[in-house]
């Protein structure tokens, strides 16, 4: 079975975001299809309870400003375009520009499973659940 | 507490963080109001707070200041895990 989800897109300088939920909290992700893996903001995880001793280990980092160590979260629940994840491993660290729009990052580890179709003419993603 | 529009946030507290309550969101839609409670300049602050007063609440943290349009996104990807020999 498929569902679709709308995303607005006005300018080539935009992002695809998405709305997810981490625990209690409603939070924008760019969804990433060339990302291994899912970030998250660390304050997000902090606003969700979650705290430093509750680290599962870092793992290196390449970003935009070299490599950074971060740390690997497992956490209860996260949801978005009708996938949900429980005791899901995200990776953490303090985003350096807390004044984005985003707050993470929807890597390929939370779409397995599934058949994804991202439609930039129609401004829509079409996830097909496997059976 | 009194439910406000995202443009009512933002026209209150200028350039800061707010910590807001959402009811009723239907799932990928857009938060377009809530209710405030907390706000700051202090980011990792509300964190904090927000961890201790709102963890029964559906929640949303909002800044309202200007972004940069311009920010483009670049990429973090995790690299293989190395065992530490020392």
């Amino acid at each position: 079975m498929a569902q679709s989800y709308a995303f607005a897109r006005a300018t080539e300088d935009d992002l695809i975001v998405v709305s997810a939920r981490i625990g209690n909290s409603i939070v924008d992700w760019v969804l990433d299809s060339g990302a291994s893996h899912t970030f998250i903001d660390f304050g997000i995880l902090i606003k969700e309870g979650y705290r430093l001793g509750d680290t599962k280990g870092l793992v290196p980092v390449e970003t935009a400003n070299g490599i950074i160590h971060a740390n690997r979260f497992d956490v209860d629940l996260l949801s978005a375009l009708g996938i949900q994840k429980q005791n899901f491993e995200v990776t953490s660290y303090l985003f350096d520009d807390p004044e984005s729009t985003f707050r993470g990052v929807i890597g390929l580890d939370f779409l397995a499973g599934t058949k994804f179709c991202i439609d930039l003419v129609d401004c829509e993603i079409t996830i097909h659940r496997q059976k | 507490m009194e439910e406000l529009t995202i443009d009512q946030v933002k026209a209150l507290y200028p350039d800061e963080w707010v910590l807001m309550q959402i009811e009723n969101k239907a799932e990928n839609a857009p938060v377009d109001r809530g209710i405030v409670l907390l706000h700051g300049k202090d980011y990792l602050e509300l964190c904090y707070k927000g961890s201790e007063i709102a963890k029964k609440y559906l929640t949303t943290i909002l800044f309202t200041g200007t972004t940069n349009s311009n920010r483009k996104w670049l990429k973090a990807t995790r690299l293989p895990e190395q065992p530490k020999t020392t």
